[in-house]
């Protein structure tokens, strides 16, 4: 199970007068649930809208199944499965929850134009296909129940689910999540860590990236992390390690590591 | 909020839909003018060209500003190719022999017109849809212009700027009604389908589309293509219901009548072409009666010039600030109501009068789809 998913080398992003990631590396072998922490500004979101396509690196290479896909676009990228969420809700708002996550779920469209106008059978099929696909998404997030609602009628923590809803409806084998819990209280973002728990049982072969500030969910989620500071890469390692890195620690000023930048959640 | 209000009685929808025209066409035979016909005749025509223009501004969200221009090509080849040699010989005498030999009938001229004109429009896409909101309205614009040109410098295929004209009048009301049917029927299917959602995705965030997989030079230019082809086919009806055409007619003011029909109806859904084109074809015939003068509680009110510019525009106005989703808004239950085959069977079902007696007597607020979660 330890072969590499997705390799990041060299990877930078130099917007213009800032240097938002620099020369980072990060290998991710398949099947594993990775955190990615750091303070704000960091460079945490950059990261993965290059890994997503929407955004192309200055410089650095990202090679996905060991095939370089630097400069793919980002919709070839969702087509080869990498799916992602984003850090401020990116939903279809004025359409129903189910079509939402249907227009997910239409990746694997194969009926072509005529098919369709004609209503031939494979249309049928695989509009049915991916209503149901779309419908296990929602219900592994567990809001199958407002499948007919529109999207920003939703709670909050119900929109965020929502925005995972889509991504798995896509069956990717790399999802990327980029603060999932973002604006949840407590409680809702322990119920979401349980749901990634699930979610990653339920596909052991899915690897997850998670962006996540709140020390507490990534400590007992990631199986290992990476830390970034003002764009550089400064410590990965596993959940203990980085507890007890002093390096880590310092920049976090004074330590405490349990609440590493939860001040600055939600923007 | 935006909760479709008659979701739950589709009797109601198929007596807005179906009842309503085909009582307008009963009561026009009854009168059996001409007049009433040609209007009507011209209603179906703008349908088919406001939902053309819907496919692209409300749904795809590319804002094309290029419908008059694909209406001009649609109109002139399918004049081209429905005119007899004799009428083409004196009339553009220079136009090649072999093309002045060559003549279809009208539903082949209908579709070989939409079909040039698709491809023409694909052609064009393909160079300006990498342009964006502003810039691509200007662009469309700039190519309706453009369009315009070459039909009035093209003499040896147009007949300049004076136009052709001696066509005969295909475009009967059984004619328009069947296309204006299948033109919605087509754009529906593609609207409910991966291709529509897709269109959606695009128009409401782009990033997010790219992120599932959609590839949006793709969808776009289909889009472009096909609303393209429709604008096509509403220009070829156009041209056989006027029976004659000149490029002066396919300019700015046909570029903004098709956009007021479609912003007044509701760009967002197919829907919104049937009210959209029923206020802009009726409303103006209606308001030829005042344009003389008339009188009012014994005041006499004396001829208004541009009464009907004037009071689109000002409906426009009140529209654009009051409700500007249009008069649809987003929501797809006429076109839905005419092609769901449970509009017809419910026909049948005394639930479905149940419902509409109800609805009559009650306001139908639908529990099930209202409310929050949480
Ligand atoms: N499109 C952009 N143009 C210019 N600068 C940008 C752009 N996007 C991000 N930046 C800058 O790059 C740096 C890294 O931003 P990024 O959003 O990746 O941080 P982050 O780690 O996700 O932070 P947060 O915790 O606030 O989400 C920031 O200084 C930000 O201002
Ligand atoms: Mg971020």
């Amino acid at each position: 199970m330890s072969e590499v998913l997705l390799r990041v080398q060299e990877l930078t992003q130099q917007f213009k007068g800032v240097l938002a990631v620099d020369h980072i590396n990060m290998d991710l072998e398949t099947g594993k649930i990775y955190g990615l922490i750091g303070t704000n500004g960091a460079g945490k979101s950059t990261v993965i809208n290059m890994i997503s396509g929407n955004l192309f690196p200055t410089e650095g290479q990202i090679l996905y199944e060991d095939k370089p896909i630097t400069h793919v676009p980002a919709a070839q990228r969702a087509r080869a499965g990498i799916a992602r969420t984003f850090q401020n809700l990116r939903l279809f708002e004025d359409q129903t929850v189910l079509d939402n996550v249907i227009t997910a779920s239409q990746i694997t469209r194969t009926y072509t134009l005529f098919e369709m106008l004609t209503y031939m059978p494979r249309y049928r099929r695989e509009e049915k296909e991916f209503a149901a696909r779309s419908l296990q998404a929602l219900q592994t997030m567990g809001i199958e129940q407002y499948a007919s609602y529109q999207a920003d009628s939703l709670a909050y923590a119900f929109q965020r689910r929502l925005e995972i809803a889509r991504c798995l409806a896509i069956r990717p084998k790399l999802l990327l999540l980029d603060e999932p819990a973002a604006g949840m209280n407590p409680q809702e973002s322990l119920q979401l860590v349980e749901d990634i728990r699930k979610i990653h049982q339920v596909h052991p072969e899915m690897t997850i990236l998670l962006i996540e500030h709140d020390m507490k969910v990534v400590m007992n989620l990631c199986e290992y992390i990476y830390v970034m500071a003002s764009g550089r890469m400064i410590a990965e390692g596993t959940p203990r390690q980085i507890y007890e890195s002093e390096e880590v620690i310092s920049v976090y000023l004074g330590g405490s590591a349990h609440r590493i930048g939860k001040q600055t959640a939600g923007e | 909020m935006k909760t479709q209000r008659f979701t739950d009685n589709s009797l109601f929808r198929f007596l807005m839909v179906i009842l309503v025209p085909l009582a307008i066409i009963l009561l026009v035979h009854f009168k059996a003018g001409n007049y009433y016909e040609s209007i009507l005749i011209l209603f179906f025509i703008n349908l088919i060209l406001a939902a053309s223009l819907n496919l692209t501004n409300g749904i795809t969200g590319i804002f094309s500003l290029g419908q008059a221009g694909f209406m001009a090509l649609g109109a002139y080849i399918g004049s081209i190719l429905t005119l007899s040699e004799s009428t083409k010989d004196t009339m553009v005498s220079k136009m090649p022999q072999w093309l002045k030999q060559f003549q279809l009938p009208f539903w082949a001229a209908l579709i070989v017109a939409a079909c040039v004109t698709m491809i023409i429009a694909g052609i064009i896409g393909f160079a300006i849809l990498r342009a964006k909101g502003h810039y691509l309205a200007v662009i469309t614009l700039g190519m309706v212009i453009v369009i315009k040109s070459v039909l009035d410098n093209a003499s040896s295929l147009t007949n300049g700027s004076r136009g052709i004209s001696g066509m005969t009048k295909y475009s009967t009301l059984p004619v328009v009604i069947i296309t204006a049917l299948i033109s919605l029927f087509i754009l529906y299917r593609f609207r409910t389908s991966a291709y529509g959602r897709s269109m959606i995705a695009l128009r409401e965030d782009e990033d997010a589309a790219a992120s599932l997989g959609i590839n949006h030079r793709t969808i776009r230019l289909m889009s472009f293509m096909i609303s393209a082809f429709f604008a096509a086919v509403g220009g070829c009806l156009w041209a056989h219901l006027q029976r004659t055409i000149a490029p002066s007619l396919f300019y700015f003011d046909e570029t903004f009548t098709i956009l007021e029909m479609s912003v007044l109806g509701g760009m967002a859904s197919l829907s919104g072409a049937i009210p959209g084109a029923a206020v802009l074809t009726f409303l103006p015939q209606l308001l030829a009666n005042f344009s003389t003068g008339f009188t009012i509680f014994g005041i006499h009110v004396p001829q208004i010039n541009g009464l009907t510019n004037i009071v689109t525009s000002v409906l426009f106005i009140i529209m654009i600030i009051f409700r500007k989703e249009g008069i649809t808004g987003s929501s797809e239950y006429l076109v839905g109501t005419l092609f769901s085959s449970s509009t017809y069977t419910g026909l049948f079902r005394k639930q479905t009068y149940l419902d509409f007696a109800h609805a009559f007597t009650r306001k139908n607020r639908s529990e099930k789809n209202k409310g929050e979660p949480q």
